[in-house]
């Protein structure tokens, strides 16, 4: 039974499936938009687009294709034969390492000398003498270079294993905080992706974003984005960190990353005709020069209209760093504008039937916090594929027979891989033993 | 004297393609009218050439303050350098395949030219690019493209010399040969391929927490990378090999050239932000 499992995830064919299996599943998560990398809108109106895909896409996942269990089920069984293969690999090569091996085709040459002046004359080209029989001896160089292939099997097998885990137990939590902001353990993220075995993703502590610092390029590229965050425990003791993009922060096993997106929250205060005051705060990305606008639509509760809003970093357009932004503000019905106004820190007038005032103005930015096991796997399946590519591309073993035949001694050389290039090697093995 | 880094770096990558256009010319002529000498002159010229674009990439690089992998231009460029770099130096290890010169050099030319016709504008580089494995991510995808290039070349030759009776390919390896080194440069290019995804991967995880986003250019490359390790098995365990191994290899090469070049253009993703 098990020499026909062992047997079946070995087949050719078994393998071919898997892989042709694997590479519709990509194409298949390429062609159906995928919900985690998809905003909502776009979501909804694909589907409105295409009704007689939806019950294939509820049926199979099709939507959220790499975290359905018939993916993962794939992937295990794919993990599966590259493990027997590479289990296989190690049986094979160790046998070429170690044994005696066939003496299989190559260049055969018969030589009269002493035995121990041509084991000396090949051992003096880096040949080690690895296996003997009675008639044969067997030499070679760089005997590493069979388990190229084996680590490359194996970086493989230990990469897709690694991803497997990541994929099944990551936790991940998108926060865009506004300066002062606290965030406690528990509340709702904007945007959490956990694995298929991973529970609800819960901070260990609270955290607060301290300050936002962006700094730019004299092109007007964002050169570094900088947050201070603090975690803060239930005894109300802070813990001070600064975070930066590729500086990140580990704490209690959670690891936190600045995300590349930051701009200004306005505080506005909104009084409708019959006096009710609502204060909201409007939250825009940061805009892409001194004098280029951030835009966005809100819509805000209470209000049966659309609010645009529109953003200049500098009111006077001079800097990209200002403390003085411009933000106006447009209030539309459906086609119609029914108001727009102007407004910096302080001001205050009308939108249509409402009364605004622009309070304050804060940064924010977008901090991701993720518990995820199985990275150093990824790095490991890195360093192994790179070394096993390098003994299988740069050091393939050469091999020497020395066969004892009708009192005389015969030569065999031959390369495993690139023999052309090592042709004149096999020359210097031979000048060696003439000599 | 200009002081325009700009006109300095396009005029010496112009420079750069009148040489290799010089070398092609003498390379055909060498390679098909078997002319020893015009084909050895057109070494001595590519080499030139390679030097005069090799200034022009650290030239770009000293103002840029980063290498050669923001905009479209300059990743062409260097992807035409790395790809020349490396035939040559297959070239003197395995002499066998120096008729695919006839290829590799107007390919060289060919990519700086479609490089020049983009927007030759120095960016800044942004700070989540900032990163070793960015560096490797980039360096592997440009080895790997040099040697699935190469592997490219052997396959269209073996085609070209089965099918037709052109006298200039009997200079070219046996048909066998031709078929073997289009397999070892395939399973190049699939190694390397795999270390620069894997190089990306942890790259992404330093940045952004997340080592596979499955945005389209990463999909794309997985579908690639799946696509060259199909050719190898069925080469190796179906005993797939000759022509119908050589279309196979043409059909994973386009996918190579969508993944790397279509998508970035057509699809939203964080590769094709700097490069258009």
């Amino acid at each position: 039974m098990i020499r026909h499992i062992k047997r079946f995830f070995l087949s050719r064919k078994t393998i071919l499936a898997l892989i042709l299996l694997i590479l519709g599943a990509v194409v298949l998560a390429y062609i159906f938009p995928q919900r985690f990398i998809t905003a909502p809108p776009e979501m909804e109106k694909w589907q409105e687009a295409h009704p007689f895909w939806i019950p294939w896409v509820e049926r199979f996942g099709l939507d959220h294709v790499y975290s359905t269990p018939w993916f993962a089920l794939l992937l295990c069984l794919f993990m599966l034969s590259l493990s027997i293969s590479t289990y296989e690999q190690i049986r094979i090569t160790m046998k070429k390492t170690f044994g005696i091996g066939i003496q299989s085709e190559g260049k055969d040459l018969k030589i009269a000398a002493p035995q121990e002046k041509l084991i000396a004359a090949i051992k003096k080209q880096g040949y080690l003498r690895t296996a003997e029989n009675p008639d044969l001896i067997r030499f070679v160089k760089h005997p590493w270079g069979y388990w190229g292939n084996v680590l490359l099997h194996l970086g493989i097998l230990v990469a897709i294993a690694s991803s497997l885990v990541i994929v099944l137990t990551q936790k991940r939590g998108l926060l865009n905080l506004i300066e002062g902001e606290v965030y406690l353990p528990g509340s709702p993220w904007l945007v959490e992706e956990n694995g298929i075995f991973a529970n609800n993703f819960i901070l260990p502590e609270a955290v607060r974003l301290d300050s936002v610092i962006p700094e730019f390029w004299e092109t007007e590229d964002l050169k570094q984005l900088t947050t201070v965050i603090s975690f803060v425990d239930t005894e109300g003791r802070f813990r001070r960190y600064t975070l930066a993009i590729n500086q990140t922060v580990n704490y209690r096993g959670i690891r936190a990353y600045q995300k590349n997106i930051f701009g200004s929250a306005f505080f506005v205060e909104v009084i409708d005709r019959e006096g009710r005051k609502n204060g909201v705060i409007l939250q825009m990305q940061s805009p892409p020069g001194r004098d280029k606008a951030s835009y966005e639509n809100f819509r805000l509760e209470g209000v049966p209209y659309l609010l645009k809003a529109k953003y200049f970093a500098d009111a006077d357009k001079k800097s990209i760093t200002s403390a003085n932004p411009l933000l106006i503000l447009r209030l539309v019905d459906k086609e119609r504008v029914i108001g727009e106004i102007p407004l910096k820190i302080g001001e205050s007038g009308q939108l249509g039937l409402y009364s605004v005032k622009l309070v304050n103005v804060s940064r924010w930015a977008g901090i991701i916090f993720v518990d995820i096991t199985g990275m150093p796997g990824i790095f490991l399946g890195f360093f192994i594929i790179i070394l096993g590519g390098g003994l299988t591309y740069f050091m393939p073993p050469r091999e020497v027979y020395l066969r004892s035949e009708d009192g005389g001694f015969y030569v065999t050389w031959k390369a495993t891989r690139f023999e052309d290039f090592y042709k004149e090697e096999y020359e210097r093995v031979i000048t060696q033993i003439q000599r | 004297m200009t002081e325009n880094p700009l006109i300095i770096d396009t005029s010496l990558h112009w420079t750069a393609v009148v040489v290799y256009v010089l070398a092609a010319v003498l390379n055909t002529y060498g390679v098909i009218f078997k002319k020893d000498k015009a084909e050895r002159l057109s070494y001595f010229i590519v080499i030139a050439g390679l030097i005069i674009h090799g200034i022009a990439l650290i030239y770009r690089w000293s103002v840029a303050g980063h290498g050669p992998y923001m905009v479209r231009y300059e990743v062409l460029s260097s992807n035409a350098w790395i790809a020349l770099f490396l035939f040559l130096i297959f070239a003197r290890a395995f002499p066998k395949i120096k008729p695919a010169s006839i290829v590799m050099f107007p390919a060289t030319f060919l990519l700086i030219a479609i490089g020049l016709f983009f927007n030759p504008e120095v960016r800044k580089l942004p700070p989540s690019l900032k990163s070793i494995w960015l560096v490797l991510h980039v360096i592997f995808y440009k080895i790997a493209l040099g040697t699935i290039l190469i592997a490219l070349a052997f396959s269209v030759f073996y085609i070209l010399k089965k099918r037709t009776g052109m006298i200039w390919l009997q200079r070219l390896p046996d048909i066998d040969t031709l078929d073997t080194y289009a397999y070892r440069f395939a399973g190049f290019g699939f190694t390397f391929w795999a270390i620069a995804m894997l190089a990306g991967s942890i790259w992404a995880y330093q940045s952004w927490g997340r080592f596979w986003a499955w945005d389209p250019v990463e999909t794309w490359s997985l579908i690639t990378w799946i696509s060259f390790g199909i050719y190898l098995h069925l080469r190796r365990f179906f005993g797939w090999k000759g022509e119908k191994a050589a279309y196979f290899y043409i059909l994973c090469f386009s996918l190579s050239l969508i993944s790397i070049f279509f998508i970035p253009l057509i699809e939203s993703s964080i590769h094709s932000e700097y490069f258009r």
